[in-house]
């Protein structure tokens, strides 16, 4: 297969960017679309070019480090998958791409495809955390908990914080991402204590690192390489809502 | 109060800002378009309507009162959050292909914006008269304000009508997103009822938008007449 690329190239956080044209030769349609970028990226470095830079882990659509747009669709055109997952046998011979960084002002550019996502970091620092008793073990079955729960906080522990969904809001809203860590302890007995507190925190630390606000467009979903639903956006809404008439402050 | 200040501050506060007062504008509007249709019985149904409106000045001022607080409330806090929305994506996709947003939802910040430019234009039509100064000094047999009148005249001006009908035609997709929209925001959501929320929405639009319009329509092709 032969593949044409747009790709976003910029050298730095400050420096200026723009897209460079790149033909690649040769591409195999089993190969992943990093490792399609791999093989771009060892042809550059032979002739002395700097390679593209793309943040990357686990390349097993598990661990949320990859990520960017391809044709204007985080992750790429196939549901439920991040890019290391997209293969090339999604695409045709002779098409051309273009490959863009996730756009929005609270995830800077740091080089090319990658972005800094510590705003992530700091949204679960001012609450995803659940107190527990230190000490010897806890019997394991003291709390029930109800199976329905069980299954929704599962599904919502399940974001792997990518970062899809800012990218494809058209507000650049990270509510899909914190209403996932905000909803996956809630519902949990465990993360009762600190309800309210986490749902005032978390809110207020997304809106303090500039990301925009939910207009439902449901665009979020739609990317989100784990499915989560926009139901834990307003399960967010009804607890932040809530916890502001509760709580004290 | 602080904690009221802090929650408008925040994107979640503002939304359910835009959902209660959305939420008063549509029950207001379902009670105009109510009484809109009263034209279809004529002269004196109509005008008797409207003199009972402006008899009863509690009502007419609360509701006045209520929706000049709600209304610039709507859109205040919209165009603070167009203006956050903006300020989140500094630098625009080259490319960006929608998935799952509707005609509807990329477009319910215009269609509000000509609904703004809209009711100011109805209000100094038909409330304040002062695109038509002589509405004031039309008065029917019985001595009443001659509302059927001012309404035959005002929608026999084909640029009104088209004006009006743009107006709901904004309004059936502001609210196909909007009032469903309005329970996401605040957190009004049940997989059991979800997809009855948005049917509502739809259906209820459509009621507004066929029942608002039916009015200027008739009234250009004759079916209400003076």
């Amino acid at each position: 297969m032969k593949i044409t690329l747009n790709v976003w190239r910029q050298s730095g956080p400050d420096a200026a960017g723009s897209f460079v044209k790149y033909e690649v030769d040769g591409v195999n349609a089993d190969m992943s679309m990093l490792e399609m970028l791999d093989v771009l990226n060892d042809r550059l470095e032979s002739k002395g070019e700097q390679p593209i830079a793309f943040d990357h882990d686990c390349r097993e659509g598990i661990c949320g480090a990859c990520g960017f747009m391809i044709n204007g669709v985080a992750h790429g055109p196939e549901k439920e998958i991040t890019v290391c997952q997209t293969h090339m046998r999604s695409f045709k011979d002779g098409d051309e791409l273009t490959l863009e960084p996730w756009r929005a002002m609270a995830f800077p550019v740091m080089r090319d495809l990658m972005v800094d996502r510590s705003a992530f970091d700091r949204i679960i620092q001012a609450g995803g955390y659940v107190s527990v008793r230190t000490g010897s073990a806890p019997e394991a079955n003291a709390t029930p908990v109800i199976k329905d729960n069980a299954d929704l906080a599962f599904e919502a522990a399940a974001c792997i914080g990518c970062g899809a969904c800012v990218a494809a809001c058209p507000n650049a809203a990270a509510m899909l991402f914190t209403s996932a860590k905000v909803s996956h302890l809630g519902l949990l007995p465990q993360g009762q204590p600190e309800r309210d507190k986490r749902a005032l925190d978390m809110v207020a630390q997304m809106d303090k690192e500039g990301f925009g606000h939910c207009t439902n467009h449901g665009e979020c979903e739609a990317v989100c390489p784990k499915g989560i639903s926009v139901n834990f956006i307003a399960r967010m809404n009804r607890d932040l809502l809530s916890a502001t008439l509760r709580s004290t402050r | 109060m602080s904690w009221l200040q802090s929650l408008y501050a925040s994107t979640i506060g503002k939304k359910a800002v835009m959902a209660i007062t959305g939420l008063i504008i549509f029950g207001f509007t379902l009670g105009h378009m109510a009484g809109n249709l009263l034209a279809f019985f004529g002269e004196d149904t109509f005008n008797n309507y409207a003199a009972t409106l402006k008899g009863n000045p509690p009502l007419l001022w609360g509701t006045r009162l209520l929706l000049l607080t709600v209304i610039p409330l709507h859109f205040l806090t919209a165009f603070q959050l167009i203006k956050r929305s903006n300020d989140a994506r500094p630098a625009a996709y080259s490319k960006w292909q929608p998935q799952r947003s509707t005609y509807a939802s990329r477009t319910i910040r215009f269609g509000g914006i000509y609904l703004l430019g809209f009711i100011v234009y109805h209000l100094a039509h038909y409330t304040l008269h002062l695109t038509n100064p002589e509405f004031s000094g039309y008065h029917d047999a019985q001595g009443r304000h001659d509302a059927f009148r001012m309404v035959v005249e005002g929608f026999s001006n084909p640029v009104n009508v088209v004006v009006y009908l743009v107006a709901m035609l904004s309004l059936v997709f502001h609210l196909s997103h909007g009032a469903w929209s309005m329970f996401q925001s605040m957190g009004l959501n049940h997989p059991k009822y979800n997809q009855l929320r948005e049917r509502a929405a739809w259906t209820l639009a459509i009621v507004l938008t066929v029942g608002f319009s039916s009015v200027p329509i008739a009234v250009l092709s004759g079916v209400i007449h003076r």
